[in-house]
């Protein structure tokens, strides 16, 4: 029912059509990379080292003679498993977090709480990377270093959700029917509180793969030769002037995906709590 | 000091002399000790002192964070304005749109664009770099005018929604149809008037972005090749110089923390409800 009523919206939003075909098509392009891509991401060619973009090379060659297009498609599948990853993670544990401090109260909630407080205080993107910096750069630790930082997010949503969701009538009479704290909690609260967790799940996505792109960018992601969108943008830096294509393909893609989830995620959230939206005008 | 060409006996007469062979609790205690003496030990990789290491760079970062945070407060709080008298109007709907793309855009990303239009095709300005501005200070100014601008504008998108909604809650407020009436001319109202009754939410946010200028510069100087803060960090992460690495963390800390008691109290001079709030709730 709330995929008939997304379809039936999305055609008097544009927006939100636009936003959503722009990500299927660059999920799709993720997961049929091999499909699509005419060569291998890794394969050198000396004979094609730097090449304008032509029919054979879309989107030119790099100092290596390796296919930018190639390299650009499979750098989207690296940027959303790190980014879909870490955000699943994060929602999870701090979904978790946020429901039983929330339920509960108390001091286990204020400790909980301050924790998560002190962690949003500092930068997430400079706590990635001091993470990064000591567990040493790969990717299963980027994943780790980017999840442990969007965990207080959803925590403290899902934390005010629940606690306001609390005191309404169908938690009592859940209570009063001898429901268990544990049923209450998985089949009376999460349902309420999942639609706005999903929401903003969507737009952090956008958000971790700026961190992904970005630690990438400073060489603490995925190394060398593993496509990603940032590296490619860092190992292009010193052809700007000979070669731009090396850096305007991978960067157009990033801001594409960026924007479409920070997009979807906006519209979703007008349909799912409209409230904001009057607010915000 | 430290190479990898090193004998065993060697390496370990270093282990010992950096104190790497006490339990990590001795370490970490003597780290502390040591920072109440104003002494964060010596960087593994040059032998210097790390606070003379920091206080070489922090010049750099410096001089891009004041500029950009100058160029963000200007360009958020205008455009904000802007968005906010012209409300629904197409000048608010795309100032709106260019707030979006500065929120999306990575540092880096635009970081690049910037130098392939303005260093690449255009050659007006240098990609890159630094140059102390007491020995050249146009050409520091022109070195740091793209970074300070990147570092500016992801601010000022952030700041200008702020600016904007706060703004819009105030114009429709009585006190300024009274100021209205009496004839004043808009530039009065709006700046003397609205602008300083919005300014509470305001101040708030550019204490906050405090932390994002400083995470933002990190990036930025590595796009730009300038020596700051944010490259020394990368470096010796890189390099494994944990005394450096951990004197920059400490100090960003500090910088945080000392920034928002700051914002905290000059929040409570420019609206007095708020102090009078606290003082009540106790």
């Amino acid at each position: 029912m709330i995929l008939k009523g997304l379809i039936h919206r999305s055609f008097r939003n544009p927006v939100l059509l636009i936003s959503s075909i722009m990500i299927l098509l660059v999920v799709l392009s993720a997961i049929l990379a091999p499909l699509i891509t005419p060569y291998d991401p890794s394969e050198m060619n000396s004979k094609v080292r730097l090449s304008a973009p032509s029919v054979e090379h879309w989107f030119g060659t790099d100092q290596f003679g390796r296919d930018v297009f190639t390299r650009v498609i499979y750098g989207s599948r690296l940027s959303l498993q790190i980014a879909i990853t870490a955000v699943f993670t994060a929602v999870v544990i701090g979904g978790i977090i946020g429901i039983l401090s929330g339920y509960y109260g108390g001091w286990l909630d204020a400790i909980t709480i301050r924790i998560m407080d002190v962690m949003v205080a500092f930068p997430s993107l400079l706590l990635a990377l001091f993470l990064v910096a000591i567990l040493g750069p790969d990717i299963k630790n980027l994943i780790l270093a980017i999840s442990l930082t969007r965990i207080p997010y959803f925590a403290r949503l899902t934390r005010a959700e629940v606690a306001s969701l609390e005191r309404r009538p169908f938690v009592e009479a859940g209570r009063m029917v001898g429901a268990t704290n544990f049923r209450i909690m998985i089949f009376h609260l999460l349902p309420n509180v999942f639609p706005l967790i999903l929401v903003f799940a969507t737009m952090d996505i956008a958000t971790a793969v700026i961190a992904e792109s970005s630690l990438s960018y400073l060489g603490l992601g995925a190394q060398p030769p593993t496509p990603s969108w940032g590296r490619m943008l860092t190992e292009a830096r010193g052809f700007l002037g000979r070669a731009a294509w090396l850096s305007i393909y991978p960067g157009i893609f990033l801001m594409v995906t960026i924007i479409s989830f920070n997009l979807l995620g906006d519209s979703l959230r007008d349909i799912v709590d409209p409230r904001l939206r009057r607010s915000n005008k | 000091m430290l190479t990898d060409r090193m004998t065993f006996q060697q390496k370990e007469v270093q282990r010992k002399l950096f104190g790497f062979d006490q339990p990590l609790v001795v370490q970490y205690g003597q780290w502390m000790g040591n920072i109440v003496q104003g002494n964060l030990g010596v960087s593994l990789r040059s032998g210097n002192n790390v606070v003379t290491e920091i206080t070489q760079v922090v010049p750099a970062t410096v001089q891009l964070g004041v500029f950009g945070g100058f160029i963000g407060i200007l360009l958020g709080v205008f455009i904000g304005i802007i968005s906010a008298v012209r409300q629904h109007t197409l000048v608010d709907k795309s100032l709106r749109f260019v707030a979006y793309l500065g929120i999306s855009l990575p540092e880096f990303w635009l970081g690049t664009l910037l130098i392939l239009l303005f260093s690449v095709t255009f050659q007006i300005l240098p990609a890159g770099g630094y140059v102390v501005f007491s020995e050249d200070p146009i050409e520091s100014l022109r070195v740091t005018l793209l970074p300070a601008l990147v570092l500016g504008f992801a601010m000022a998108a952030f700041l200008s929604r702020v600016v904007r909604s706060s703004m819009l809650e105030i114009l429709r407020q009585d006190f300024l149809v009274v100021a209205k009436s009496k004839g004043l001319p808009v530039r009065t109202i709006l700046l003397k008037h609205a602008l300083r009754n919005a300014a509470a939410p305001i101040i708030t946010l550019i204490g906050l972005q405090i932390a994002f200028l400083i995470s933002g510069s990190v990036i930025i100087e590595e796009v730009f090749v300038r020596p700051g803060l944010g490259r020394l960090l990368i470096r010796s992460i890189f390099q494994r110089d944990y005394p450096v690495v951990q004197g920059i963390t400490l100090l960003f800390a500090v910088i945080f923390v000392t920034t928002n008691l700051i914002i905290d109290i000059i929040r409570g001079i420019l609206d007095p409800r708020v102090g009078e709030a606290e003082r009540l709730g106790k």
